[in-house]
């Protein structure tokens, strides 16, 4: 299971938008395509149904805090498809805290660049390994802060630096989803019937 | 968790790359938070063995306990120090080290003590081996309260610091030791500074006259 890596045209982009607790509102066609679930598998459900159960718990938590905070982030992450394969991206998450509505979480992913990708192989590898054979989250915690801390930076910066600066990685996000198109729906308006109607109407517009 | 066992020491030695550095932080207690990449490649740990245990685990029995003893009572009232030390590595082998220590409290009363460890010239390691081994000696004989004793009374004798006694084994002053320890790894990176590691290695590179008294 997850042997097999799945490549991905870095000239598409995945989007999803979660309410808070995680559940999926809403995904475009690509995430379906690469993802090989369809609408009716996700919507509903738990967004770690595409998470590789070796994602460290301290990055995921991290993720949390950020959207709990509000606060924009780059996020990288091991998916799966519905095959058993797996596949990397580099996410920007945004969050926006609606008063009387909650949170809504807008996540658009990309093609992680290979080089990146061997970095964070290794360290995600190094934190899933202190968390499930050695001491602990507690312990890989404060391992991930002395990796930043030895490099001198931190998660964000490091993901910037290796684009190449603040701009570059906001260009290569937004190349085909821009900001306007990514907020365009808000999924806590929504129930779930209303946006599978969506679905279908963008289609017919081929929307796509 | 469980503790790894205490590796059985056998007669071979890891050389270490002069450039290169051994970093740690460990807590007040010794347990280890972070661990860098030549450190587990040094001591043939995973890190996932090495974060959250006492960095006891690499202590070699052929150390006597009066050096961690000294360390202790500096790092305690967060002093730095340097320290010559024989480690074991995962497969029994050694490797030496001179160490270095400095202490950061936090707003909160945190503390981290941060250690970077380089080569140990070859002269210097036979020269401590011998000092080491006497002191050993005591200690197994007559306990830790005498092998300290000696020590002190050792390099009373010498009239010299424990300090002191350190950089004339190496044969540099403060300064050249402060240089040798720093040249990969800068005080302000130590407590991530903004110094990425190509600048660090340029640096040190520049270096060479004092790797070259080093390690002729």
């Amino acid at each position: 299971m997850f042997e097999v890596e799945k490549g991905l045209d870095p000239n598409i982009t995945l989007v999803c938008k979660l309410d808070k607790n995680g559940i999926i509102k809403y995904i475009n066609k690509s995430y379906a395509d690469i993802t090989g679930f369809t609408e009716k598998d996700l919507i509903g459900q738990s967004h770690e149904i595409i998470q590789h159960p070796k994602m460290p718990k301290v990055i995921l938590d991290r993720a949390w805090k950020g959207i709990n905070e509000g606060k924009q982030q780059y996020f990288i992450s091991k998916n799966v498809t519905k095959n058993g394969e797996y596949f990397w991206t580099i996410a920007d998450i945004h969050s926006k805290i609606f008063e009387n509505r909650g949170t809504a979480i807008y996540i658009r992913r990309k093609y992680l660049p290979n080089d990146i990708k061997e970095d964070f192989e290794k360290l995600y590898e190094v934190l899933y390994g202190i968390e499930t054979s050695g001491g602990g989250e507690a312990v890989a915690k404060k391992y991930l802060k002395g990796f930043w801390e030895d490099r001198g930076t931190n998660f964000d910066n490091y993901i910037i630096s290796k684009f190449g600066g603040v701009n570059n990685i906001k260009t290569y996000m937004t190349s085909e989803v821009s900001d306007k198109e990514l907020f365009s729906v808000d999924p806590t308006d929504m129930n779930i019937d209303d946006i599978l109607k969506l679905v279908k109407k963008k289609k017919k517009r081929r929307f796509w | 968790m469980k503790r790894p066992n205490r590796p059985t020491p056998k007669d071979s030695e890891i050389q270490l790359n002069p450039y290169k550095t051994i970093m740690s932080k460990t807590d007040d207690k010794g347990i280890i938070e972070y661990a860098n990449d030549y450190f587990t490649e040094i001591s043939g740990y995973k890190e996932w063995e090495l974060m959250g245990q006492p960095h006891n685990i690499l202590r070699h029995p052929d150390m006597p306990k009066v050096v961690f003893k000294l360390l202790w009572d500096r790092l305690k009232m967060a002093q730095p120090i340097y320290a010559i030390v024989k480690n074991l590595a995962k497969d029994g082998s050694f490797y030496w080290v001179i160490a270095d220590f400095k202490t950061k409290i936090d707003a909160n009363g945190y503390v981290t003590h941060y250690a970077r460890r380089k080569a140990v010239p070859q002269n210097v390691k036979q020269k401590i081996s011998k000092i080491y081994e006497n002191i050993l000696e005591i200690e197994k004989t007559a306990g830790l309260e005498a092998s300290e004793a000696y020590f002190n009374a050792m390099l009373e004798d010498a009239g010299i610091s424990y300090d002191q006694f350190i950089l004339n084994l190496l044969e540099l002053d403060a300064d050249q030791l402060h240089d040798y320890i720093s040249s990969e790894i800068s005080d302000d990176m130590l407590e991530s500074g903004g110094v990425s590691a190509e600048d660090a290695i340029k640096k040190s590179k520049k270096k060479k006259s004092l790797f070259k008294k080093l390690f002729k």
